[in-house]
């Protein structure tokens, strides 16, 4: 990912999550992000309700200097997003938020969103394959069903955990890859779905943490 | 800030005695409103006058007809009813607008925003869902998805895009929801 200003990126898999999704209407959608008009407008056609959680925001006011406690994450996560009573939400926009989770935020998210989620609910998730990421979070505009613009402000770096699938799959055991895609720029873009069997009867014999 | 709307509806609104019958086309200036910045309000405001805030709310505003305007220096705690609400300032309370909610870029808003058309302007702050379908009238919502949709049978991804390699992984059918 380009620590430039702004930059415009072919977005697979958020063309094949809105294939699934727009021609339906009626869809919730939890964006983690921070709150957009351009993507409000962009999605206002399609869902029924959107939900902002902008948790790059909330995480980077509440964490100071020290890293996030798994309880107070928790005690974020709980008031940041919707409430179970909102669930089933269908689409997820996780954006870049994975790479500036550790391992252990990623479980406490993962867990939180799957009490959100139904069977086909989607999360979309840009995760960098490089060593070094913008020191923060980037925003990401939709420009077009296939094309987002990312703009980030930062000139600083920071080390990249550079998640991969068998690393999202073992923490987030929710979930599983539904198709991913290696971008020129050195993201990989994630489709995720909420797990179809419990890894306990995968084939793998893969369990959770 | 995430719960649902309420389902009370606007209160009726005090008669003033001087109350004349007035004509939409032929507004007065003395039909706008305004909190001053140094003032405090606790409790309801109600009206049926354009109002603007400039200073502190808290409690409830309900304005029947008209728009209600959050300054640069006005802080609400409070739910807002107009028929159009626009922030410049803070608000902390679910804003239920019977034709369009505006958050300005210099707007902070936390709570649930439930109008037919709601307009974030670049740079402002929001936290909360926005609900664009209940505001307007029932919309007509496919009652058996397409293919492909939720609900359907899940088609494996076709990826594009000569930027990219992909690894189709199709979702098993015919699973239970993770939650009921």
């Amino acid at each position: 990912m380009s620590s430039s200003a702004s930059s415009t990126h072919h977005s697979p898999a958020l063309k094949h999550a809105l294939r699934r999704f727009r021609a339906v209407g009626g869809t919730k959608v939890l964006d983690l992000g921070p709150a957009l008009g351009r993507n409000v407008k962009f999605l206002s056609p399609f869902i029924s309700k959107l939900y902002i959680a902008d948790l790059y925001g909330t995480l980077k006011s509440k964490a100071g200097s020290t890293p996030l406690g798994r309880t107070k994450l928790d005690r974020i996560l709980k008031q940041d997003l919707p409430p179970a009573s909102e669930a089933p939400i269908d689409l997820i926009l996780a954006w870049d938020l994975m790479n500036y989770l550790d391992r252990e935020q990623l479980t406490t998210l993962g867990n939180h969103l799957a009490g959100l989620c139904r069977r086909d609910s989607l999360i979309v998730a840009q995760i960098s394959t490089l060593k070094e990421i913008p020191e923060i979070p980037t925003r990401f505009l939709i420009l077009d069903p296939e094309t987002l613009l990312y703009e980030n402000d930062s000139r600083r770096q920071r080390s990249a955990p550079g998640y991969k699938e068998p690393d999202i799959e073992r923490l987030m055991p929710a979930f599983e890859v539904e198709t991913t895609f290696l971008l020129r720029h050195g993201v990989q873009e994630y489709v995720l779905t909420t797990r179809s069997l419990p890894p306990a009867d995968r084939p793998d014999g893969r369990r959770p943490l | 800030m995430w719960k649902k709307k309420e389902n009370e509806s606007p209160t009726s609104l005090p008669a003033t005695p001087s109350e004349q019958p007035r004509t939409p086309s032929a507004p007065r200036r003395a039909d706008r409103a305004v909190i001053g910045p140094t003032l405090r309000i606790r409790g309801e405001v109600s009206g049926e006058e354009e109002l603007i805030v400039q200073g502190q709310v808290d409690g409830k505003v309900v304005v029947k007809g008209q728009g209600v305007t959050v300054g640069k220096s006005g802080k609400v705690r409070a739910n807002i009813h107009a028929r159009s609400i626009r922030v410049e300032g803070e608000v902390r309370g679910d804003l239920f607008g019977e034709q369009e909610v505006i958050i300005e870029a210099s707007g902070d808003v936390e709570g649930n925003l439930i109008a037919p058309s709601v307009r974030l302007e670049n740079g402002s702050r929001f936290k909360g869902s926005i609900d664009m379908e209940s505001a307007k009238q029932p919309a007509a919502r496919p009652m058996v998805p397409p293919a492909g949709a939720p609900g359907a049978a899940p088609k494996p991804p076709q990826p594009t895009g000569d930027d990219s390699s992909s690894k189709p992984t199709p979702p098993a059918p015919g699973q239970p929801p993770l939650r009921p």
